[in-house]
């Protein structure tokens, strides 16, 4: 599946449990033209901020509906295949890249994310690394299991 | 004392590959096959393991818990042979947070006992059978078929069909189509009665 795919169904899930739960959230069509790995700093600080959202929610004691809240999204997009190589990357490589432009209207209260937890835009870049020194990075975009297809 | 899990590499936010809705992979180290065409060899015999234990492990997936309680979907573990394992993955999935769905991709070449152990607390199960002729079987993977066909059956006996998504693969050089089908006939008598066919893909 590609990135922008991936990431256009991640967004349709975060709208959708926004929604349900009475989360304000207000988000715009991302306008990055490159590669995409299907999340971003910013995608990642909208999860963060629902997390929280739904936190305070539970807190005051107030209904939470996750569960199964989107069990009916499709995914599998036109002509999915598995696009992306497998990446190793080497012993102590920086597993940062470029972040994508995202033109969103994120609320005020949304976290900061650890660089660690920061998604590079590349397609060629883990989706996230929390590598320790002196240990094998081992978080990769894709990897592929002996024989897998998309259901 | 808590057990690790030799962890080779993880991947997020996957959508209709190896589960519904979105999940984590989890790549482990270790198999007791030596398939020709495993796709994973090269990873499986450079990669350098990093030994996690379930909390590690689970706080580096729980950032995607939103994703997976909303799709129906959770962790995959794959490998390398993830029921090598068991006993690590007992302890993750008792302490994985409810509304995740765990799913084991496995060739069923181990001893029952982990199978049992992890029957008990996995919801999915995926397994790549091979190929069910003896002969086939022990060529390609140098491993004894009747352990897999033995835990296939009890496994089907503890969980029941509906929940083991059996494969059946064209493997180049070593089995034929109509290979093949007499696998989906012999599992079929077993008692699963949709297995899925499929070709592995063979690069140089």
């Amino acid at each position: 599946m590609l990135g922008k795919q991936k990431c256009r169904i991640l967004k349709e899930i975060r709208q959708r449990i926004a929604d349900e739960n009475d989360i304000p959230f207000v988000t715009q069509e991302c306008r990055h033209r490159g590669e995409c790995s299907g999340t971003c700093p910013r995608c990642e600080s909208e999860l963060r901020y629902l997390e929280q959202q739904l936190d305070r929610r539970a807190a005051l004691g107030k209904r939470i509906t996750v569960a199964a809240l989107c069990a009916g999204i499709a995914f599998t997009g036109a002509g999915c295949v598995q696009d992306v190589p497998v990446i190793t990357p080497a012993p102590g490589e920086q597993l940062s890249g470029e972040v994508a432009p995202y033109e969103t209207v994120v609320p005020s209260e949304e976290p900061e994310l650890e660089t660690s937890e920061v998604a590079p835009a590349s397609d060629h870049s883990p989706a996230y690394s929390t590598a320790s020194p002196g240990t094998n990075p081992v978080d990769v975009e894709e990897f592929e299991l002996s024989g897998m297809v998309p259901y | 004392m808590k057990p690790v899990y030799p962890l080779l590499a993880l991947a997020r936010l996957r959508m209709g590959i190896d589960g519904k809705g979105v999940t984590t992979l989890i790549a482990g180290a270790g198999c007791p096959l030596q398939c020709q065409w495993c796709i994973n060899k090269r990873l499986l015999r450079e990669g350098i393991p990093t030994l996690v234990s379930p909390e590690q492990l689970l706080d580096r997936v729980r950032i995607d818990d939103l994703y997976f309680r909303a799709t129906g979907g959770g962790i995959t573990f794959g490998g390398g042979e993830p029921l090598l394992h068991a006993d690590f993955l007992y302890e993750f999935c008792s302490s994985a947070p409810s509304g995740w769905t765990i799913c084991v991709e496995t060739s069923l070449h181990v001893p029952q006992r982990n199978v049992q152990i992890v029957a008990d607390i996995a919801d999915e199960f995926i397994v790549d059978c091979k190929d069910m002729n003896p002969q086939i079987y022990r060529k390609y993977t140098g491993g004894n078929e009747k352990l897999m066909e033995s835990n296939l059956k009890f496994l089907l006996q503890t969980v029941g069909a509906g929940h083991i998504h059996v494969r059946v693969p064209h493997i180049p050089g070593y089995n034929t189509e109509a290979d093949q089908a007499n696998s989906v006939k012999r599992l079929k008598s077993i008692g699963f009665q949709d297995p899925e066919l499929f070709t592995y893909t063979v690069r140089d």
